[in-house]
């Protein structure tokens, strides 16, 4: 194995070592894993956010797919009778379907219009879920939403998955399986003729890629994934809601973006660092009470403004500064 | 070189975010006191749309502890307990509840959660107080029986608020005492999960001789009546009936202006000054029935709460505050009955207290009750203010009793 | 009942339409999508309410200074917060600057007003009846308003030359750079407009509908719905589109209820782009 590749896998060996121990580190706090699972779930819908970004569009209606997701896998389990994996599964592909019907029309839709696009469609699956009684519960909301069926494991006997150090893992076992389909897929071929759409579309139509399918393609696994991170949303927090200020709102959608650009969307890592930072800070700034959404708009604002390749360049400008006159070559 | 620095980051993030996460936690630890501490965290929503609500809340109960810690705490047999209020924000999300829930409970171990406007805020805040077995007094329903209200099937849970529908029979009476010629009513409502609440006003307005001509309801989050009261005044009612909704002042604007020239009962706790500050048409301000206290001539109990008010805040008092002083003032009358601050122990004796009088409130005195109802007795009644308001004139007529 | 939910809803269709132009401006000249539009309409009606109330000035008055304060604001954002650099993403980088001052703005407006609830003097009392309807005459006010407003702002793009440079560059920015025309100044221009627009509309709405920190999020959502409607940099657009969201809004709450009041324009506006994918009478 080559010296980088290596360093490489050290460095992703430590992180999912530290990954593994957090439950202990953090003595098994309730609230601070709780944290956690949803930094793993946010990473994960801004990952998924910014694969459509790799294709220069925003989506501000990202958790529409997360809807779709999550009351697709609850409904899944209570009214389908599956269990949970297989509802994992179907909700995922349930959201890359409609992402699929919808993809041929809304894509030929481009830039800005494309994002109010989907913010308008997000709002309306929110509102159909928040008024269709019989479906989603409508304003009552959606309670009673099981956890993962238990099971049995060699070592550690029966996990019941209603706690939340369990479903912590589950979580992160999932969450580390699609983070590496993504990535796999973005440096595939399909990432690559994304990314040659995304430099020049006329051009790529003129040597015979199917751009429109392509940009189907990608809509559909980037749902996809919302759908899943929706999914485990549901069998986490038990009950759903789509009122204004939920987690399904258009609120939510904007700062999924701010998560991706805070942290730079350039690089893959971006989406985790920007959230990860930002929620954290967030929590932190509790004392703070009413005046700590100030806080979060302020970082966001200057790291925007002073950091424009995110808080992922902050490691290349050190490099860089580090480095002298000569400056980085190739990075 | 690409992989390299990617590989670092990856480690850098982990570590960094482990550090962080850790610190957190260390950080919000708080530090044991040699007086022995109860303490209460609040989970309000104190950013978003019902911030105003959230923060008169929060003042309320801090304003009561304030004064039962500057008495040198509650005295309970040879032990003295301080109390301390540990608020957190709701956002106004089943998601942020839950979380500030978790956090009060896992980081500051709190003894009590009290907290809760929208009902999916109540239902996520139970979730997480009930596995922790940690007593869960809610502080704001809008609709009494829905799933997030108190049940058997749901030990430490309480509402000490009281429930709205008690406002029916006393709107009503007054009603027809005082227009004796009003009908036909219409009601406006919003449109969520009102339906059981607008079923019995109807039936009981029925009884009285009032007929309800129909329901016009409106989409939580309407900022303009004018549609809605199009509707409902084309009806023609006599008697408009705005079910629970802090946005009454609005709604009497939009019916005036569209006309109306009847009578117009909101049953909701918002005091005559909030009209008299928010509507801005004086016309409108006649012929206007309110559940909301009358600040201009308070009792005791009220006087003394709205001069802790101006001492320590300097904008106007928020008459909601008055109902979160009881909360926090019922919890140490139990706890004084039980002689004990332990969470079971006192939920146990609030439920026993249900002979009338046996709580002291602001409004008057009170008891619990709903054991018909709710099938528990763990919901609060006690004297509900009634106040009109005549060509801009607030008339009180005082704080009747619920039947 | 018909009569009064038409007039009503063309009534609001004014109050929407001045939002959305703000909003158009500043999306199709400067190509940013300005998420805080919705707190400069709050401000702006808040620094009317503090005129009145505090200073005791006549409300016209207020509302003429707040426009002219909020165009400074405008220009001010424009110069330190929007002005697009080459290192910055053009359509990211003012999402991020705008949602980041929409939550700032919010927060400014609690900690500076506080939350208590107030009002801004209303225009006019009482209501003139039309067609059997009661129309409350501030609302015919506000509709006057925002017509001569709208007109003024016609005849300054049709007959001034900032501002036939200004509809050069909405419907062309790069041929209006070619052509000499100073992009930073067309922003700044563009923004002191639109915030002056969205200021008179907050102004209008504080007195007629209410005032509270919060109030700008549905009326931002309204503007961009229009702005699809009507497709980006048009006058035209912006009117029709404003329009018959106004009807939208102001009859099917009337006539079918609240979902369908809330869904309905939505699916509207996703038809549209659909069929028409730059808005009815939008350019590419």
């Amino acid at each position: 194995m080559s010296k980088k590749g290596r360093r490489n896998g050290f460095a992703l060996g430590a992180a999912a070592v530290l990954a593994l121990l957090m439950p202990a580190i953090l003595a098994h706090n309730e609230y601070l894993i709780s944290v956690l699972i949803l930094i793993l779930l946010n990473v994960l819908m801004v990952s998924s956010l910014r694969t459509i970004a790799l294709l220069r569009e925003i989506s501000l209606g990202h958790v529409g797919f997360g809807l779709i997701g999550s009351y697709g896998s609850a409904l899944f389990m209570m009214k389908g009778g599956l269990s949970f994996w297989p509802a994992l599964l179907a909700s995922g592909l349930l959201s890359a379907a409609v992402a699929l019907a919808l993809g041929y029309p809304f894509l030929r839709v481009k830039g800005i219009y494309f994002s109010i696009l989907t913010l308008l469609t997000a709002e309306t699956f929110r509102l159909v879920a928040f008024y269709w009684r019989g479906l989603t519960g409508g304003t009552m909301g959606l309670v009673g939403i099981p956890a993962p069926g238990p099971i049995a494991l060699p070592v550690v006997g029966i996990v019941s998955f209603d706690e939340t150090g369990a479903y912590y893992y589950l979580t992160l076992v999932t969450f580390a399986v699609c983070m590496a389909a993504l990535y796999l897929t973005e440096r595939s071929h399909l990432g690559f003729t994304w990314r040659a759409i995304k430099n020049g579309e006329e051009i790529s139509q003129s040597v015979g890629i199917n751009v429109i399918g392509y940009k189907v393609v990608n809509f559909a696994i980037a749902s996809f994934f919302a759908g899943i991170a929706g999914s485990l949303f549901a069998h986490y927090q038990r009950s759903l809601s789509a009122d204004f200020t939920s987690r399904f709102g258009v609120v939510t959608s904007i700062y999924l973006v701010v998560y991706m650009v805070v942290g730079g969307q350039g690089s893959f890592l971006g989406p985790a660092i920007g959230t990860i930072v930002l929620t954290v800070i967030s929590e932190w700034a509790r004392p703070m009470k009413e005046y700590q959404p100030m806080i979060i708009g302020a970082i966001a604002i200057l790291v925007v403004l002073f950091m424009p390749g995110g808080l992922v360049g902050l490691s290349n400008l050190v490099k860089r500064k580090g480095r002298g006159p000569g400056g980085a070559r190739g990075t | 070189m690409k992989r390299r620095s990617a590989s670092f980051k990856l480690l850098g993030v982990v570590l960094s975010a482990a550090l962080l996460i850790g610190a957190m936690g260390t950080f919000h630890q708080t530090f044991a006191a040699p007086a022995k501490h109860v303490k209460i965290g609040s989970v309000m929503p104190i950013t978003g749309p019902l911030a105003v609500l959230g923060l008169a809340f929060n003042r309320g109960w801090q304003l009561y502890l304030d004064k039962i810690n500057s008495q040198g705490g509650l005295k309970i047999g040879d032990e003295t307990y301080v109390f301390d209020l540990i608020s957190e924000d709701s956002k106004l999300s089943a998601e942020g509840a839950s979380t500030a829930a978790k956090k009060l409970i896992n980081q500051d171990k709190v003894d009590y959660v009290i907290g809760g406007i929208m009902e999916f805020e109540l239902e996520a805040i139970y979730q997480v107080t009930s596995a922790r077995k940690v007593p869960f007094i809610i502080a704001n329903i809008n609709v009494p029986g829905h799933q997030a209200d108190v049940s058997p099937k749901k030990p430490f849970l309480v509402r000490l608020f009281y429930s709205h529908d008690d406002t029916h029979s006393i709107d009503l009476d007054y009603l027809i005492k005082t227009y004796p010629k009003a009908k036909k009513m219409v009601i406006v409502a919003p449109d969520v999960d009102y339906d059981r609440m607008i079923e019995h006003l109807t039936t009981q307005a029925k009884q009285v001789g009032v007929d309800v001509a129909g329901v016009a309801k409106w989409a939580f989050g309407t900022t303009d009546f004018i549609p809605t009261y199009t509707k409902a005044l084309a009806m023609n009612p006599e008697v408009i009936w705005a079910m629970v909704s802090g946005q009454a002042t609005y709604q009497l604007m939009a019916a005036r202006q569209l006309g109306f020239k009847g009578l117009f009962i909101s049953n909701v706790p918002l005091g005559p000054e909030v009209f008299q500050h928010v509507v801005n048409d004086p016309t409108a301000l006649t012929d206007v029935i309110t559940n909301g206290v009358d600040l201009s001539k308070p009792n005791e109990a009220i006087k003394d709460v709205m001069d802790r008010w101006q001492a320590k805040f300097k904008d106007p008092f928020v008459s909601d505050c008055l109902a979160a002083w009881d909360q926090t003032w019922i919890l140490t009358q139990a706890m004084e009955k039980a002689k004990s601050t332990a969470g079971d122990r006192v939920m146990a004796t609030l439920e026993t207290m249900t002979a009338p009088g046996s709580l002291k409130t602001c409004f008057g005195p009170g008891q619990m009750g709903g054991l018909k109802r709710f099938g528990v007795n763990r919901v609060l009644t006690r004297p509900l203010p009634l106040t009109r308001i005549m060509n801009g004139k607030t008339e009180f007529i005082g704080f009747m009793t619920v039947k | 009942m018909w009569l009064q939910a038409v007039v009503n809803g063309v009534a609001l269709g004014w109050l929407y339409i001045i939002m959305a132009l703000g909003l158009t401006w500043i999306l199709s000249i400067m190509g940013i999508l300005q998420l805080a539009h919705g707190e400069v309409y709050m401000i702006g009606a808040y620094v009317v309410y503090y005129l009145c109330s505090s200073l005791g000035l006549n409300v016209y008055l207020s509302i003429l200074i707040s426009m002219v304060v909020m165009a400074a604001f405008g220009i001010f954002l424009e110069r330190f917060l929007f002005r697009a650099r080459a290192d910055r993403d053009p359509v990211l980088t003012p999402i991020v600057v705008s949602t980041g001052l929409s939550l700032i703005m919010t927060s400014g407006a609690v900690a500076g007003f506080g939350l208590y609830e107030k009002s801004v003097p209303r225009l006019l009392y009482g209501s003139i009846r039309i067609f059997g309807g009661a129309v409350p005459k501030d609302r015919l006010l506000a509709i006057a308003f925002s017509a001569a407003a709208l007109l003024l702002l016609f005849f300054f793009l049709k007959r001034s030359r900032w501002g036939q440079a200004i509809m050069a560059s909405a419907q062309n920015r790069e041929g209006a750079l070619l052509r000499g025309i100073n992009p930073n100044q067309m922003a700044m221009i563009s923004m002191a407009i639109g915030c002056a627009l969205a200021a008179l509309a907050g102004a209008l709405a504080g007195s007629i509908l209410m005032l509270q920190p919060y109030m700008g999020s549905q009326p931002m959502l309204k503007g961009l719905v229009i702005i699809v409607l009507g497709g980006l940099g048009s006058l035209a657009g912006a009117f029709v589109g404003g329009m018959l969201l106004g009807l939208i809004d102001g009859v099917i709450p009337v006539i079918f209820g609240p979902a369908a009041a809330a869904v309905a324009p939505l699916i509207v506006v996703i038809l549209i782009l659909l069929i028409r994918p730059t808005g009815m009478f939008g350019h590419e």
